[in-house]
């Protein structure tokens, strides 16, 4: 490792600020920084932040928080390598450690089991070349390097060759080691062979060239890497593999040239090389079934698309397809590409996508995804996203990221697992000299009590336990709909016990209908005030006002485009229909307005004790009407709050909607509490309040429009739409449409938690009492010597399990309701 | 244009984003702190005139 001029001492980085708007977020960006110890200077024209801090004491993740905790983000970028030679958790956190302190490094995450280093840099200090020039230095191969995309691929290709040469290695080991077993164990048994298994020959030239074989293959694999972590000063599994075998070999060795004397364990060193390479081999085939998940996500694509081309359909390849173009697809075929129906009508399989199992009608005009299915009809598609943009493509993209990040728990395991391996090669150490010069054993004893210790040590089962957990759940869980982009919900999400649920859209179907009309002006009927109520509110987006619009369509009334048009977020708009100056709104509007309520307001009360939304219709300064607006609950709104309070955890609906309307709801689910009159960019506010009353907070709400409450909860799920995932916040998104969803997310997180507990457990407890006994503790009283193959077999057969036991959850299903 | 009530700063009324009614008049802000600190009190700046940015605490 050089310490070259890259690696920073006390320095000012630049890094470009996205989202700032106004001058005061300068100053906000910058009280934020002061407050992590940071200098600051913050430019509103250029967008960026001059910053002054030392990384020895600062690191850069904590500039990139404060930014955020101010409302902000730092513009970053991110690449991926693909590298040969990570092996090990102990290797993850050393190249962790080295690339962090690598400068315009904000983040690192390196992932042995997927072979890959996640880089997020700023890229106006660092650059790839930089970035992979560092990673080299590390002593690391780097097969592919990416700005994420077909990792996968990579990852897999590289596990194949991996699983391939193992298994090549494990042919050439065996059959010698087989022999060399027979020949130690059984054949002392039979009379006939016994005197000759026992003679000089048998016993040393025999025994070295049949563990010779062994050896060499085990070399192949273990050799290299083990010193190359071992000069690194971070030694890993393969390390003490190498110590152990060769320590038993190279022993064997010199007492069969009489150099020392006892007893030749040739057996040893190659039997526990064979397990090893046996144990590998069955890990590395399992690690191939880990990433099915994606694979099957990335078999959905098609391959090819119809598409018209001056005037016919010609069928080319799914790259060759671009935005615009128009595609045909037919019963049957794969829908290759985002896009909106031009014409033609169908019914799509989305189940992939969402999990919903009912087959959706598709009209001209209505979205479709790539990678669902058309099982009636015939369409035409107008293309509006493809290839890595794509629904699917985002899925892909996000589930690969997500399983490629680690949790809390991991790193902090990542971190013990370092320390072990010297733990392990320091008591293997003193086992020697404790029963070589203290007790006075021969020495082939000695040694084989080291030699055990070296080998029983499993520091990978360790470092399996959680990325194999994550892997398998994560990936099944984005089979069924639920997307987990950050794998950290796995330490935080146990921990919540405040759920707040955005109403609208979340709980209901976000789909407000015109459910009464009070009229209060007697001048006016029904008719006429939905006329003038749906032509102000023409130009709004708001889902009431598309509930007022189609009620006023439904009658045929004639609705016109005002003359005059604003909007105002939290209270309504106000516009100029005919001449007449229109308001609809609630009574913030009203009160505004210092409109007559000419006893409006208790028609209103009225209205929203049934749960309705109450509205205003104010003409020319005076109430007209009060309508009452509803939105029905979605199905299993009210399961999901009762089994959220089965666990112990709060539920609260948040809502823009006056408090006796949301208590009308709340009472109809069970919720405990409301917050209720909430505008739009008070949520975060809201969110904050309750956090800190003590609660650890998670927020249920739309992507897009709750995005900043998402951020600020402790976890956010963003339930509803599969439209465009890589807008959305939210740390798990519910591609589902129903709210069950939820409780899928609950339970997803909760297994794989579990599996990670209980591999991480059961390599602890394995670990703790193996260890002493391979040092020998039993020998004095029980005369129990743990040989170094039996070592090996228990070692190659823990880290076995352990992926075994991670690949059951592939086996979690969402309840079916 | 239309002028921040609280900060002073010119506003424009078709992209603003940050609105609040008043007696019947619309009001429009620079920033959701200027729109927060007038509801508190629309009279003293209504009176008195534009104050400047607002303290504000996070």
């Amino acid at each position: 490792m050089s310490t070259s001029s890259k690696y920073r001492m006390k320095k000012e980085e630049v890094f470009k600020i996205v989202g700032m708007h106004c001058a005061n977020c300068a100053v906000t960006i910058q009280k934020s920084l002061e407050k992590v110890g940071v200098k600051a200077s913050v430019s509103l024209a250029s967008e960026e932040a001059k910053v002054a801090y030392d990384p020895e004491t600062i690191p850069p993740k904590k500039i990139l928080e404060a930014v955020r905790r101010a409302g902000y983000d730092i513009y970053k970028e991110e690449i991926i390598f693909v590298v040969e030679g990570l092996a090990s958790a102990e290797d993850d956190s050393l190249v962790e450690r080295r690339l962090s302190t690598v400068e315009g490094v904000l983040d690192v995450s390196s992932n042995h089991a997927l072979k890959t280093i996640k880089i997020v840099f700023n890229p106006l200090t660092t650059n790839p070349q930089e970035l992979r020039r560092a990673v080299e230095e590390l002593g690391l191969k780097i097969v592919k390097e990416q700005v994420e995309e077909e990792v996968e691929d990579i990852g897999r290709m590289l596990l194949e060759r991996e699983n391939r040469i193992l298994r090549n290695l494990l042919l050439i080991a065996t059959p010698p080691t087989a022999v060399l077993l027979i020949l130690t164990y059984i054949a002392p048994l039979i009379p006939p062979l016994a005197e000759f298994a026992e003679s000089y020959f048998a016993k040393n030239i025999l025994g070295f060239i049949l563990a010779t074989p062994a050896m060499a293959a085990g070399s192949y694999r273990f050799l290299r890497t083990g010193i190359r972590a071992l000069l690194n000063l971070a030694p890993n599994m393969d390390s003490l593999v190498t110590l152990g075998t060769f320590s038993a070999y190279i022993f064997s060795i010199l007492v069969s040239l009489g150099l020392v004397a006892g007893e030749v364990f040739y057996e040893a060193g190659a039997a526990v090389m064979t397990f090893i390479l046996l144990g590998k081999y069955l890990e590395s085939r399992m690690k191939l079934r880990t990433g099915e998940a994606v694979r099957k996500l990335m078999e959905l694509q098609a391959k090819t698309a119809r598409v018209i081309r001056d005037g016919r359909e010609v069928e080319v390849p799914i790259d060759q397809v671009k935005v615009k173009d128009i595609v045909v697809v037919r019963p049957g075929e794969k829908i290759p590409v985002d896009g909106v129906v031009k014409s033609g009508r169908g019914y799509v399989d989305e189940s992939m996508i969402t999990g919903e199992p009912v087959p959706v009608e598709k009209n001209p005009g209505d979205p479709v995804v790539a990678g669902t299915i058309l099982t009636r009809g015939s369409l035409t598609i107008s293309v509006t996203r493809v290839g890595k943009e794509t629904v699917l493509g985002q899925i892909i993209k996000l589930v690969r990221t997500a399983q490629s990040s680690k949790p809390k728990i991991q790193a902090m395991v990542d971190k013990v697992s370092g320390y072990f391996t010297w733990i392990v090669i320091t008591i293997a150490i003193s086992a020697f000299i404790v029963w070589y010069f203290i007790v006075g054993v021969p020495l082939w004893l000695a040694t084989i009590f080291a030699v055990s210790v070296l080998v029983i040590a499993c520091p990978c089962a360790l470092g399996l336990a959680t990325p194999m957990a994550i892997i398998v759940g994560f990936g099944r869980a984005a089979v069924n709909g639920i997307l987990i982009k950050d794998p950290s919900v796995v330490d935080k999400l146990p921990k919540i016990n405040y759920v707040i649920f955005d109403k609208t859209g979340t709980l209901t179907e976000g789909k407000p209908k015109v459910r009464r009309i009070a009229v209060v002006d007697k001048d006016l009927d029904e008719n006429e005030i939905l006329r003038l109520a749906a032509s102000a509110e023409l130009k709004s987006e708001h889902p009431l006002a598309q509930a007022i619009i189609s009620e006023a369509k439904e009658r045929g009334l004639e609705v016109k485009e005002p003359e005059e048009f604003d909007s105002l977020s939290g209270m309504g708009v106000l516009a100029r229909v005919n001449g007449s100056y229109i308001g609809v709104g609630n009574i913030k509007l009203v009160k505004g307005l210092e409109a007559k309520l000419n006893g409006a307001e208790s028609i209103a009360s009225e209205i929203m004790n049934d749960g309705l939304t109450a509205v205003y219709v104010v003409k020319d300064g005076s109430v007209v009407a009060v309508l009452g607006i509803g939105d029905d609950l979605k199905p299993g709104a009210k399961e999901v709050v009762s089994y959220l309070k089965s666990k112990n955890i709060k539920v609260a609906i948040l809502t823009g909607d006056t408090r006796t309307t949301a208590m009308a709801i709340a009472r109809r689910l069970g919720v405990d509490e409301v917050i209720a009159e909430a505008m739009p960019e008070e949520k975060v506010e809201k969110v904050k309040e309750v956090q800190n009353r003590g609660f650890r907070v998670a927020m249920v709400g739309d992507g897009i429009n709750d995005a900043a409450a998402l951020t600020q909860a402790d976890v956010g799920i963003a339930v509803g739409s599969a439209t465009d995932i890589a807008k959305e916040a939210g740390d798990v998104i519910v591609l589902r449409k129903d709210i069950y969803g939820v409780i899928d997310v609950f339970e997803i997180v909760n297994v794989v938690r579990k599996k990670a507990m209980q591999n991480l457990f059961w390599a602890f407890i394995y670990n703790v009492t193996l260890i002493p006994i391979a040092a020998g503790v039993l020998y004095p009283a029980y005369k129990i010597i743990l040989k170094p193959e039996f070592a090996g077999l228990a070692m190659a057969l823990s880290s076995v399990s352990v992926t075994t036991w991670a690949l059951t959850l592939k086996r979690w299903k969402p309840k079916r309701r | 244009m239309a002028t921040d009530p609280v900060c002073g700063m010119e506003v424009d009324p078709s992209t603003a984003q940050f609105k609040t009614l008043y007696k019947g008049k619309i009001y429009y802000f620079c920033s959701s702190h200027c729109k927060v600190a007038f509801e508190k009190d629309p009279e003293t700046y209504l009176r008195e005139g534009p104050k400047g940015m607002p303290e504000h605490h996070h």
